[in-house]
């Protein structure tokens, strides 16, 4: 069935984008939702997410902007798409709205190799965009998990990391220029404001709220000549943190360092390679990632195992302390050698067993095995999310402990430290968790969610490090903004005058 | 006229001198407080007592400006080496908190002698606080967390290296001129002090060659605390200093480096001495050299950026542009139009939340 849609309304769509639009249920089912975990249990709980008015698929900036502009003369929702990847329902529909899905803004419009800076339309698909750098012995260094099903434009939007952020920097480090259709329908560059205000700071992590981001100009830096990898056992965690600590501060800049906790660290492999754990526990991290597979009697133990959290991790907890830390240097040779050498006197001074290169490499070669469908786990009647976390060095260890703490009686929970700064570093959680019946289980996972962020905000924590807010952050927005959150309010009606840019996310629109 | 004790009609105590109000904030958290009771009442930011006769005339009229003066907010507040952040109040000095951070071993990096005697809050709320290092970053970058006093209280958000919860929000402040409220405190990025430094002075042909003997040390992966560029009669001399630990190392591909150049002359010790001219030193409080930024260049075509530019010295080199500073006093170079006015409906939509 197709939907009814204002005539108007139609008429002025299809005179801007042609035949790419669509009315169509499997094209709105579609586009319904991206992959917060919440809509899918909100599907299983038999309350799937509404689905939007229409779809369409502009090839242009101009086509962006005179879209915003119809919709904000009719007062129609907009919400921007990317790939969808997105795990906080940023992207979900707004009942009555529009998706404008912008992956068909795929040119790569300047490569200046001089200024070491490509400028690239925001629909570009990231896997992609790396490969055609690298064929101009380039690359942006920047490889989140989700490199194959993300966009450039849902990066910036959504604050985005990759694995390599220790010395690349997040996304909101590499972009030199922005260009936005902002909600009257303008197309503006945020290089040409000239002094005043930094822009780029502004839209990058509105996530769709303030501005339609087409077209961005990023930093690029040379492929690395040479890598050098390495695995370290970790006494304890405090000590693998500050070896982490030191690094950053004397000015090094490893790609990669990320310590795994005492179960994250069994999980990831007994035989110390840094990816596929021998045995059980190896086929556990597998299905967590939804890479594994689940036979029925698999399916039943781990909904058993899982049905007695509090137990599952009284029992983590008697693991010994051992953490295993990866590292990867790169750049010249030279670089790679004395970073790697330097991360070595921290390490041994803080009685590291010397590893070798296998876990360094063991975790190049897997660093994409994740799933971009839904874990394997919903479908036996268990659920799983990751909770990203970020503070300073002093916090990390007290925060960890206690959005464990929080969660401890609800879900199985481990984690790993990753994107590593002078100042911090960032807390990467994996929970998983089961009920009874579906609708059980989503409250179990809101009330998990809830626990969580209350720690986080209770311990002065970042509520999110770069998966972004979302719909799954909003509850915490005022508390972990305070007086800002009337920054965000100005900033909206400056922008966004009709409202109509991905109302209600980020914030709660009466929470401003 | 002078300054004396006066009930300010909405404030209580204060100082006028006939024409303006003055007064001084005692904490942070009594901002947002002074400026609710001023309602819709002018304000202006000081840093400092003003002048005198600031205003005086007796023609000029009774415009009723409020100076709301953070001069004594001047203490850093804390210092955690260990998380490598310093909270420290608007109206401290960019030379006071080295000072004090000197003590504990630590440093925020090199501080460009014009900036060492203005404020933490007036650089970052004039936003052109371009501190020129690789190494350590422009000064607004390592800002961690701003506090900024609205009418209604005053904003914060958790200490973090980063975060994803929507735009940076902590940014506004930062070249709003205090239209986005007072900028009270600031959580500012240190770093442990260097005793390892080398200088090195290359001079080349000319802007362009100059630049590219500087991104080739960069694609090298080296990151100066500090680099310049300036003619040095027909030629261009590119100048940097390199800081520890492991100095040696750095050094060795410094120079690997510069082995393959087309270079010159090569002297060290003029680098030194430009380092001394240009930064604040502990101990030194030499009547400082002011330098202006006054356009900047984007791309790598710096000789046509600099062309007609009398005394031009470059202080911010990255690969996709430059900043051009003068040794003068000069006007930053102006905001766009289109941007000014979204800006402005920004600022009007802030008064406006901050009144209901
Ligand atoms: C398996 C998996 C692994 C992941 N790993 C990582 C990781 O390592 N690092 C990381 O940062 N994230 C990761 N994510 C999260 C996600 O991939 C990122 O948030 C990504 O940046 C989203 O890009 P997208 O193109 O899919 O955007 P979408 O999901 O389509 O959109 C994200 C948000 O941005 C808005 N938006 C999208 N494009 C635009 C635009 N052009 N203009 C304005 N607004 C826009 C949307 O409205 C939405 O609010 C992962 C996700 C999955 C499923």
């Amino acid at each position: 069935m197709v939907t009814p849609i204002p005539r108007g309304l139609m008429d002025g769509l299809t005179d801007i984008v042609g035949d790419r639009l669509s009315t169509t249920p499997p094209d709105r089912t579609a586009y319904a939702r991206d992959l917060w975990p919440r809509s899918q249990l909100d599907r299983l709980a038999g309350d799937p997410p509404e689905r939007p008015l229409a779809v369409v698929w502009p090839t242009s900036v101009e086509e962006v902007a005179a879209l915003v502009t119809l919709c904000a003369r009719e007062r129609v929702p907009i919400v921007p798409f990317g790939a969808g990847s997105g795990v906080c329902g940023g992207a979900r529909a707004v009942p009555g709205g529009l998706v404008i899905d912008l992956k068909r803004l795929k040119r790569i419009r300047r490569i200046d190799r001089a200024a070491m800076v490509v400028e690239v339309e925001a629909g570009f698909m990231g896997e992609r965009f790396e490969r055609t750098l690298e064929r101009h012995g380039l690359t942006l260094g920047h490889f989140p998990s989700s490199i194959l099903c993300s966009t450039v434009g849902g990066w910036v939007a959504a604050r985005s990391a990759g694995q390599c952020s220790s010395r690349y920097g997040k996304i909101e480090d590499m972009v030199v220029d922005l260009e936005v259709v902002t909600g009257d329908g303008r197309i503006r560059r945020t290089s040409q404001a000239g002094g005043g205000l930094d822009w780029n700071q502004l839209f990058i992590g509105s996530e769709g709220t303030l501005g339609l981001i087409t077209a961005v100009t990023l930093r690029v830096h040379r492929q690395p000549e040479a890598r050098a990898f390495r695995g370290w056992r970790m006494p304890t965690m405090a000590a693998g943190l500050d070896v982490m600590r030191q690094t950053m501060q004397a000015g090094l800049r490893p790609a990669v360092m990320r310590m795994y906790d005492p179960v994250d660290t069994l999980l990831v492999g007994s035989k110390d390679d840094g990816k596929s754990g021998g045995g059980q526990l190896g086929k556990l991290k597998a299905i967590l990632a939804g890479t594994g597979q689940l036979d029925d009697l698999k399916q039943a133990a781990t909904r058993r195992a899982l049905a007695a959290p509090r137990l599952l991790n009284f029992a983590i907890r008697q693991l010994p302390e051992t953490s295993l830390l990866v590292t990867v240097s790169e750049g010249s040779p030279g670089e790679a050698r004395q970073t790697d050498e330097a991360i070595a006197e921290y390490a041994l001074a803080a009685g590291a067993l010397d590893l070798g290169e296998r876990p360094g490499r063991a975790w190049m070669a897997h660093r994409y095995d994740v799933s971009y469908k839904q874990s394997k786990l919903y479908r036996s009647g268990c659920f799983v999310d990751t909770f990203e976390v970020a503070t300073t060095w002093a916090g990390i260890e007290p925060l960890y402990d206690a959005v464990r703490r929080a969660v401890a009686a609800e879900v199985l929970v481990m984690a790993h430290f990753s994107h590593v700064y002078p100042g911090g570093c960032s807390i990467y959680f994996t929970f998983a968790g089961t009920a009874r019946d579906p609708g059980r289980m989503r409250q179990r996972y809101l009330r998990t969610w809830r626990e969580a962020l209350d720690a986080t905000v209770a311990r002065g924590g970042a509520i999110a490090h770069h998966h972004g807010a979302g719909l799954s952050r909003r509850s915490h927005m005022v508390a972990t903004h305070g007086e800002a959150r009337r920054y965000f309010a100005a900033l909206k009606a400056a922008c966004d005058p009709a409202g109509i840019l991905n109302p209600g996310k980020l914030f709660a629109e009466e929470a401003l | 006229m002078s300054w004396r004790s006066a009930r300010h009609p909405r404030l209580g105590a204060a100082q006028t001198n006939g024409a303006r109000w003055w007064v001084r904030a005692a904490t942070p958290e009594a901002l947002p407080g002074i400026l609710a009771a001023l309602g819709d009442a002018p304000w202006r930011a000081t840093f400092g007592a003003p002048p005198a006769d600031a205003n005086a005339n007796a023609n000029a009229g009774a415009d009723g400006l409020c100076l709301i003066d953070l001069g004594g907010l001047d203490a850093v507040r804390s210092v955690e080496p260990d998380n490598g952040v310093a909270h420290v109040e608007a109206g401290c000095t960019w030379s006071g908190l080295e000072r004090t951070l000197a003590g504990r071993g630590l440093t925020v990096g090199p501080i460009p002698r014009w900036l060492a005697g203005r404020t933490v809050g007036e650089t970052l709320s004039d936003g052109w606080t371009a501190r020129p290092s690789p190494r350590y970053g422009r000064l607004r970058d390592g800002v961690l967390a701003l506090r900024t006093a609205l009418p209604t209280g005053l904003t914060g958000c958790a200490v973090a290296p980063r975060r994803a919860t929507g735009p940076d929000l902590g940014r506004l402040p930062t070249g709003a001129g205090h239209r986005a409220g007072l900028i009270a405190d600031a959580h500012i990025r240190v770093w442990p002090q260097n005793t390892e430094r080398a200088w090195r002075r290359l001079k080349l042909r000319g802007w362009n060659e100059a630049r590219a003997a500087a991104m080739a040390i960069f694609s090298e992966g080296l990151r100066p605390a500090w680099w310049c560029l300036r003619r040095d009669r027909r030629q261009v001399a590119l100048e940097l200093e390199m800081h520890g630990p492991r100095l040696n190392g750095q050094l060795e591909r410094l120079d690997a480096v510069v082995d393959g150049l087309d270079l010159t002359v090569h002297r060290d010790d003029a680098a030194a001495a430009l380092a001394a001219e240009r930064f604040w030193q502990p101990g030194g409080e030499t009547e400082p050299l002011t330098m202006s930024p006054i356009a900047a260049v984007d791309g790598a075509d710096l000789a046509a950026g600099v062309k007609g530019i009398a005394k031009a010295e470059v202080w911010d080199l990255r690969p996709e542009g430059a900043t051009i500073y003068v040794p003068r006093a000069a006007d930053p170079p102006p905001v766009d139009d289109d941007w000014a006015a979204l800006s402005a409906r920004v600022f009007a939509a802030l008064a406006d939340g901050s009144r209901r």
